[in-house]
């Protein structure tokens, strides 16, 4: 948890330190924490160890989410707020879920989704889409119900699908949008994204919730510049590079302070500050276990807090 | 997860970056070679040696010619022509036989090898 955790001593409560007193542009919390490491940079697959990090959602300023962006993504009474790609019908049902949801039928061709263009976005900043989901088992060709935000609704990249079980799921990725409008696509396509949906299948959504995170997130899209999420006997998740490996994070220009720790205690404060344009590379160790970055230097006083922090953490 | 490490000749750089668009996830991973460090080796030259951990599936796409993404839509951005040439240059070692060497001519790729192993093996120095 980010949140700072209340010790008794002597009768009296007494805050135990936190790096989020810091103050801190960007701070993953570790690599440990479920939810919060993904094996994409658009956060469809947990993270696991052994496998390779594409986003770590940072803690800095918490792990909560803003208001709500999505209109209408319950479908109480209707399908406001909603428009039909070229290749699909919509219609409110309550079959699947009771209080409303929608229900996409391709019709062929292209275009094979129900689509809402949300504006007013922060570009670069991270947001979490979420909906429930059914792929009815009787679609043919593997068509399924896909969340996504491409353009195209039908790429892996930033899309995520639910199996044919005839079971609603829980679909989830955290998109940053490049500019201030996202599309949110309620699709049915083929289960590889090859093609759109074929004619007569269906896909039934209910919640979807665009909400933006509380903090910044590091992310790699290419997949072989990715670290690796690993583990020591002890438990200690960090990240190991292989060679050439990065995970940047968006920030403001300027300049920042950077300090990491390895998955044995050992604690870095980097001398000097790093110019940044646009991102700044989190990966700052060929293991390391935490980082920490802010736009100004540590103090002594910060430095010694830091590292009793990490060293009861990792040495 | 399967370890890759790729050896790229400056000559072939263009093409290698469609290849990887078409064998990748995404268009991101057009810059694979582009972001991967340079390490010396035969022929004089510095090689782009990225390196990861690929799924089974990504090794049977490579075993096939490469196809135009999903995502690269008209106006399209992968040359497929040279996506092509990078597949034919492209030499995958996968544990039968000795290690191919880097070449100034060639893409060489090392699975199942950690990186480092896979470096000393292609002839490049780090």
């Amino acid at each position: 948890m980010v949140a700072l955790a209340v010790a008794i001593a002597g009768g009296q409560p007494r805050r135990r330190w936190s790096p989020a007193a810091l103050g801190l542009s960007y701070w993953p919390g570790g690599y440990a924490e479920a939810g919060r490491v993904f094996q994409d940079s658009a956060g469809t697959t947990a993270g696991a160890v052994g496998s390779p990090v594409g986003l770590v959602l940072g803690a800095e300023s918490g792990t909560g989410l803003g208001p709500e962006l999505v209109t209408n993504g319950g479908f109480d009474a209707d399908l406001s707020g909603w428009t039909n790609g070229a290749g699909a019908t919509s219609a409110r049902a309550t079959a699947i879920f009771p209080d409303g949801g929608i229900r996409v039928t391709s019709t062929g061709g292209t275009a094979t989704h129900a689509l809402q263009s949300v504006s007013g976005l922060s570009a670069g900043a991270r947001y979490r889409l979420t909906a429930r989901a059914l792929t009815p088992p009787e679609n043919t060709l593997t068509d399924r119900a896909v969340l996504g935000v491409q353009v195209s609704a039908y790429t892996s990249a930033g899309s995520v699908s639910q199996q044919e079980t005839g079971a609603v799921g829980n679909l989830t990725l955290y998109p940053a949008p490049a500019s201030g409008t996202l599309g949110v696509y309620l699709s049915v396509v083929r289960a590889d994204f090859s093609q759109w949906g074929a004619v007569g299948n269906i896909a039934h959504f209910d919640n979807v919730s665009l909400r933006r995170y509380a903090s910044r997130a590091a992310a790699q899209s290419t997949s072989l510049s990715r670290p690796t999420l690993r583990e020591t006997a002890g438990g200690v998740r960090y990240l190991e590079d292989d060679g050439g490996d990065s995970l940047p994070v968006t920030l403001p220009a300027g300049d920042y302070h950077v300090a990491w720790v390895s998955e044995a205690g050992a604690v870095t404060f980097e001398e000097s500050a790093v110019a940044v344009t646009t991102t700044l590379d989190t990966l700052r160790g060929t293991t390391q276990a935490d980082v920490v970055v802010r736009g100004s230097a540590f103090t002594a006083d910060e430095q010694a807090k830091l590292t009793a922090y990490w060293q009861g953490r990792y040495a | 997860m399967i370890p890759v490490t790729l050896a790229c000749p400056p000559a072939l750089m263009d093409d290698a970056a469609d290849l990887a668009a078409c064998f990748g996830t995404g268009p991101a991973d057009a810059r694979t070679f582009e972001d991967a460090p340079l390490y010396p080796g035969p022929g004089g030259v510095a090689y782009a040696a990225p390196s990861g951990l690929v799924t089974q599936a990504v090794l049977d796409r490579v075993a096939q010619p490469p196809q135009r993404p999903d995502w690269d839509e008209q106006p399209y951005s992968v040359n497929l022509t040279g996506a092509g040439r990078a597949y034919a240059a492209l030499t995958v070692w996968s544990g039968d036989g000795p290690v191919p060497q880097a070449a100034p001519d060639r893409i060489v790729a090392v699975v199942g090898l950690p990186p480092v192993a896979a470096l000393t093996a292609m002839g490049l120095a780090r």
